[in-house]
């Protein structure tokens, strides 16, 4: 079942989040973050609210790193589970909610932030997002944006 | 009518389910695509044989309860039949193959038994069947010609006696069955069930409402009567042979199996009928199974759903 089939991606991505928050493969500090590329303009222009928010270096990095592995998660996918708008939704809480509570002090306004960048990232409005299939050039914005929130957030770390 | 009023008409003879072969046969010619053998499901042969399907759980999900619920009130149990697997394999499309759609309400009987032809009591599952493809389904709203919030099967009597409105039709085509299946035999059933598709028959075979030690629902006198084939098991873990699991329209009228494995199958639905493998030959010879149906349009989504719980 696609559902159990997402969960069981979902906590790849909160595994990954644990291990490198608590010490493994070198994230979690700020010694060492993602080798995300630099975005476009574009996408540095959406992202850049998620940046001026993070004043916490260690949560930073650790933000980084999470975000840095969804956007893998959602390119090797393919498309194969994360069919769909309301799917991605899914995902997308259970993950974070899974995957970094309690592991990141809440910044006021952080979650809008990134949700929206996310969003406008993927060509959707904010409070309009149509449900609908993810096709490859809305996955493709949507892979960008997620590596944009990474580089957000490493930018805060250093 | 109580449910034992049901049992009651049913096996004194009453003919909810009219075997009309002309009208199965013209539906056939029409569409020579739909058996089994000759659709695209041809590439499903095989896939679910020694598995199980409960689609049942899936209308549950979104309409808990259903199936022990709006027990026929007429001799319209072909609508009832139709618009149950309708509705479960809607909630299948939305629940296991993500489409885009949300259940929203569950369907409603009235244009299909509406549309049988006649002023009289009981309907073809083939007239039926081309009813909800060639035009579709109503839901349980108001709607302008009618308030359908709740089941009146005076609406669908009267249809019955002056032919469906085209206002009431116009409506029924934003919702109708993309595609049907007809199965020619036992394990075609198993293939197209494992892949989502609920089906509804007609046929001439009653059933005990006291299942036996292993579960089963023992086959009792004759009801022509119209029912959805909603799942099945052939793995043998719980039946000593393959089951068919057939959703009855009325209401509570059967007990539930004792030894039903509510920790693997969840709540027993009420009136679910355990039909031995070896009982279920007559449900194939007018059995139609669907699929793509075209249901309501997801709303838009407010946002990604990251928690400010968690970030802030």
């Amino acid at each position: 079942m696609s559902r159990s089939t997402l969960n069981i991606l979902a906590i790849g991505l909160i595994a990954a989040a644990v291990y490198l928050h608590y010490g493994g493969g070198g994230g979690g500090g700020t010694d060492t973050l993602p080798a995300v590329p630099e975005p476009s303009p574009a996408v540095k222009s959406l992202v850049a609210p998620i940046t001026a928010k993070l004043t916490d270096k260690e949560d930073a990095a650790t933000l980084a790193w999470f975000y840095f592995d969804f956007a893998d998660i959602v390119e090797r996918d393919a498309g194969k589970q994360i069919t769909t708008t309301p799917v991605l939704r899914d995902f997308n809480r259970n993950s974070v909610t899974l995957g970094l509570s309690g592991a990141i002090a809440p910044v006021s306004g952080l979650a809008d932030a990134i949700d929206d960048a996310i969003v406008r990232g993927m060509g959707y409005t904010p409070g309009d997002i149509p449900a609908s299939p993810i096709d490859t050039a809305t996955r493709a914005k949507l892979v960008e944006s997620l590596r944009g929130v990474s580089w957000a957030c490493c930018e805060a770390a250093r | 009518m109580t449910p034992q009023n049901l049992i009651t008409l049913y096996e004194s003879g009453f003919k909810g389910w009219i075997d009309d072969p002309a009208a199965r046969e013209s539906f056939l010619a029409d569409y020579p695509t739909v058996e089994f053998a000759n659709s695209g499901a041809i590439a499903l042969r095989g896939s679910g044989l020694g598995k199980r399907a409960l689609l049942w759980r899936y209308r549950d999900l979104f309409d808990p309860g259903a199936f022990g619920q709006e027990a026929q009130t007429t001799g319209d149990c072909t609508s009832h039949g139709t618009r149950n697997a309708f509705d479960t394999s809607r909630s299948v499309e939305i629940a296991v193959k993500n489409e885009p759609e949300e259940y929203l309400v569950r369907g409603a009987t009235e244009a299909v038994y509406g549309a049988r032809g006649h002023g009289g009591q009981g309907m073809s599952v083939a007239v039926a069947a081309r009813f909800i493809t060639e035009n579709g389904m109503l839901f349980r709203r108001k709607y302008e010609f009618a308030d359908l919030s709740k089941y009146n099967a005076s609406v669908g009597i009267g249809w019955g006696r002056s032919g469906v409105p085209a206002a009431v039709k116009d409506e029924c085509r934003k919702h109708p069955a993309g595609a049907f299946t007809k199965p020619s035999s036992l394990d075609d059933v198993c293939d197209l069930l494992f892949n989502g598709y609920a089906g509804a028959t007609g046929q001439n075979v009653g059933f005990s409402g006291t299942p036996d030690k292993d579960g089963c629902s023992p086959r009792r006198g004759t009801w022509s009567h119209c029912m959805a084939t909603v799942g099945y098991d052939d793995t043998k873990e719980i039946y000593p042979e393959r089951v068919y699991f057939i959703a009855n329209s009325w209401a509570k009228w059967n007990s539930e199996p004792k030894n039903w494995p509510k920790d693997l199958f969840g709540p027993w639905p009420h009136g679910l009928i355990v039909c031995r493998a070896s009982d279920y030959g007559p449900f194939i010879r007018e059995a139609f199974y669907y699929s793509n149906i075209k249901g309501f349009p997801a709303q838009s989504l407010p946002d990604l759903g990251t928690p400010s719980e968690v970030l802030g």
